[in-house]
């Protein structure tokens, strides 16, 4: 009888702990600490994108030590990370007619976010100095086109219940990686071709999602 | 910024100054309303534009090159998506308004309102895809509406201009705001707390492209040290519509009865006043007023013939005055400088120069008019040039009216706003009104150039003040705190 219970304790606890590794806390992007900005060519000159808006949520393993003097540990991180950009939100430096010729090659009614999964996180090493950089593994889907990306991946604990990502250097994605023809408008009577790289950088700040907002 | 204020036209500002044609390339730097341009550096860039002009000729057109200025894309794409609009108050100035917008790709109307069947049947043609409502309410009810020109009497404006913003519709509502101070009030600060909609004061000049050149040149100093500024409206006519019956008279001539009516000076003048203003960057500290029923012997109760006298605490004077009893000399502005005068008639401009004023450059080849004994340059964004003086010398204006460029300007950024409210809501808590203000302070820095609430809000009492004045045949002190909304 003792070894039954004592077996029946030692799978509760086993479900239990095994339970924890699952859990996760959750943090929702915060207005004032998202950008995103794509820079790209032109024939006539250098141009670039920007939206304030980040959505999506990030759960990080509840084991993960949040406080900014702990020390993290390396190697695999369990995360999920869902991102999402409404695309018309983009806004270019050429002004609001770039916008909608942008708006009409990415197809924005169609397609009206951009999306982002995480497959896998791993912090593989912890710097002497600085944020630790995360190298990461997941699928962007822009214009209805999935592609797999790597990036690096900068992470800042600001307090313990406000974490940062962003990127160390910019991103280099191919437009027509995504089936979207560079565009070539002809304004004032003058054809511009776009490049077809843009370099893309990111900012997202993120708090300790509220009970309302679990 | 006070030292400005009043009747120096910016002479010797210091600082970092954006130079007037570089102003007009940056789009991200466009706010005309700056008062950082010297006369140096306008005329400088003028000289610049002329000799580029007889170079090869790039046109010296600040709006067309300037992102919040009006832009006259044909394409719908060009100006954003569209915005469906309602128009609520059926009248004769709203079927202009109705006309003007038919002409806008991006405006299509959807709905009209009047509680007067015969005006409805008339809109029914300019807008015969709209549907036709009795009831502003059952109209402000209806999802499909985005955006409403309120273009009633004055004295009905708050509580439609209230309920379309309660109802989350963008609007735009017609110059006065209001026919008292206290609804006036109650319509700005509406207008300031419903931060998800856009929200435009009918004084449309505020949007044309010519009034934002002539701001500009006006500012740079390229008069002189301003001396006085005068408006004038005189049209014979009687003011009066015939009503179908009895019963509609007091309705359908509610301009002339002092509980409906905010005078010729507010339902007329408060378009001039406010450009006088605008330009100078004028407070005045008193209106003094003048007038009376001098003609039109009928049941009326407001002046057919105003004079207003503005006065800045520098002394300044900004002189207004309009009839219905004499048409001689139409309507026109001046602003008197030390160096030249300059009048504005509808979107036509010209500079009279003093004999010893310095030469500015560019005039010399600019396109002159004979006015009596004076010969006045042309003053258009395209005139000042050589160019404008071979090819396009002849060429009449074809720009879009004031009323076009400021409801076009409406529907675009009603559009900008609408999307970034919504695109905001996808991601983040929509209650953070503080958060959300922030966000779209940075969202809409590109938006056209358009009275906000603050402008109509301010024209509004200056006007109201001014009617005030010439029923009471006083002077009245006009208080700073009234302008806080």
């Amino acid at each position: 009888m003792k070894t039954t219970i004592k077996i029946l304790a030692l799978a509760v606890a086993l479900t239990v702990s095994g339970l924890n590794a699952q859990e996760f806390v959750r943090f929702t992007p915060q207005p004032q600490g998202c950008k995103v900005r794509m820079e790209g060519t032109s024939t006539i000159h250098d141009w670039y994108a920007e939206s304030a808006i980040i959505g999506g949520s990030v759960e990080l393993d509840k084991n993960l030590p949040l406080d900014p003097a702990a020390k993290l540990p390396t190697g695999k991180i369990n995360a999920k990370v869902y991102a999402k950009i409404p695309s018309r939100s983009l806004k270019s430096s050429s002004g609001r007619a770039m916008d909608v010729i942008m708006y009409e090659h990415m197809d924005v009614k169609q397609y009206p976010t951009i999306e982002y999964r995480l497959l896998d996180m791993d912090l593989p090493s912890i710097p002497a100095r600085g944020n630790p950089i995360l190298k990461t593994t997941g699928e962007l889907v822009v214009h209805g086109v999935t592609n797999k990306i790597t990036m690096d991946v900068g992470f800042e604990r600001i307090a313990k219940d406000k974490i940062k990502f962003y990127t160390p250097v910019p991103i280099t994605l191919k437009m027509t990686d995504f089936k979207i023809n560079p565009p070539n408008p002809n304004i004032g009577g003058v054809g511009i071709k776009t490049g077809d790289e843009v370099k893309v950088t990111f900012e997202w700040v993120l708090s300790l999602a509220t009970e309302e907002q679990k | 910024m006070e030292r400005i204020r009043d009747n120096v036209i910016t002479k010797n500002l210091n600082g970092s100054i954006r130079s007037n044609l570089r102003n007009m390339k940056d789009n991200n730097k466009n706010q005309v309303d700056s008062s950082e341009i010297t006369r140096r550096n306008f005329l400088q860039n003028a000289s610049i534009a002329t000799m580029m002009a007889m170079l090869g000729g790039i046109e010296l057109k600040a709006a067309e090159q300037t992102q919040t200025q009006p832009q006259q894309e044909s394409s719908p794409l060009k100006r954003g998506t569209p915005v469906n609009c309602a128009v609520i108050g059926c009248g004769v100035w709203g079927r202009e308004i109705l006309t003007t917008l038919s002409q806008i790709p991006t405006a299509p109307v959807v709905a009209i309102c009047d509680n007067y069947q015969p005006m409805l049947n008339r809109s029914k043609k300019l807008a015969p895809n709209a549907e036709a409502f009795d009831d502003y309410k059952k109209l402000l009810a209806k999802k499909e509406v985005q955006a409403v020109i309120v273009a009633t009497p004055t004295h009905l404006h708050k509580d439609i201009v209230i309920d379309a913003l309660k109802a989350g519709k963008h609007v735009y509502c017609e110059a006065p705001l209001a026919h008292t101070v206290e609804d006036a009030h109650a319509i700005a600060k509406a207008a300031q707390e419903a931060v998800k909609v856009n929200f435009q004061s009918g004084l449309q000049l505020r949007s044309d492209k010519q009034r934002h050149f002539l701001l500009q040149f006006i500012r740079s100093g390229a008069a002189g040290q301003a001396i006085k500024a005068r408006a004038q409206w005189h049209k014979k006519e009687s003011w009066t519509r015939v009503s179908p019956n009895p019963e509609r008279q007091k309705e359908t001539n509610w301009r002339l009865y002092r509980d409906t009516s905010a005078g010729l000076i507010g339902e007329i003048g408060i378009h001039q006043i406010d450009e006088i203003l605008w330009f100078l960057m004028a407070k005045p500290k008193s209106v003094t007023g003048f007038g009376g029923i001098l003609f039109y012997k009928d049941d009326r109760e407001v002046a057919d013939t105003v004079q207003a006298v503005f006065q800045t605490a520098s002394g300044l004077t900004i002189n207004y005055e309009a009839t219905l009893g004499n048409s001689f000399d139409a309507d026109y502005e001046v602003i008197y400088g030390s160096d030249a005068a300059i009048m504005v008639r509808g979107q036509k401009a010209w500079m009279f120069k003093e004999a010893d004023a310095p030469l500015l450059g560019w005039e010399v080849y600019a396109k002159k008019e004979t006015f009596y004994k004076d010969s006045g340059v042309v003053l258009r964004a395209d005139a000042s040039k050589i160019i404008s003086h071979t090819e396009g010398a002849s060429k009449e204006s074809s720009e879009p009216t004031p009323l076009y460029q400021a409801l076009d300007a409406f529907v675009y950024n009603s559009d900008l706003i609408g999307t970034a409210v919504e695109d905001y809501a996808s991601s983040f808590d929509i209650k953070d009104t503080a958060a959300l203000k922030k966000f779209l302070t940075e969202e809409l820095k590109n938006k056209s150039i358009a009275a906000t609430a603050e402008d109509g809000y301010i024209a509004t009492v200056y006007a109201l003040k001014a009617n005030e004045a010439v029923e009471k045949k006083t002077k009245i002190d006009i208080q700073k705190e009234w302008f806080q909304i």
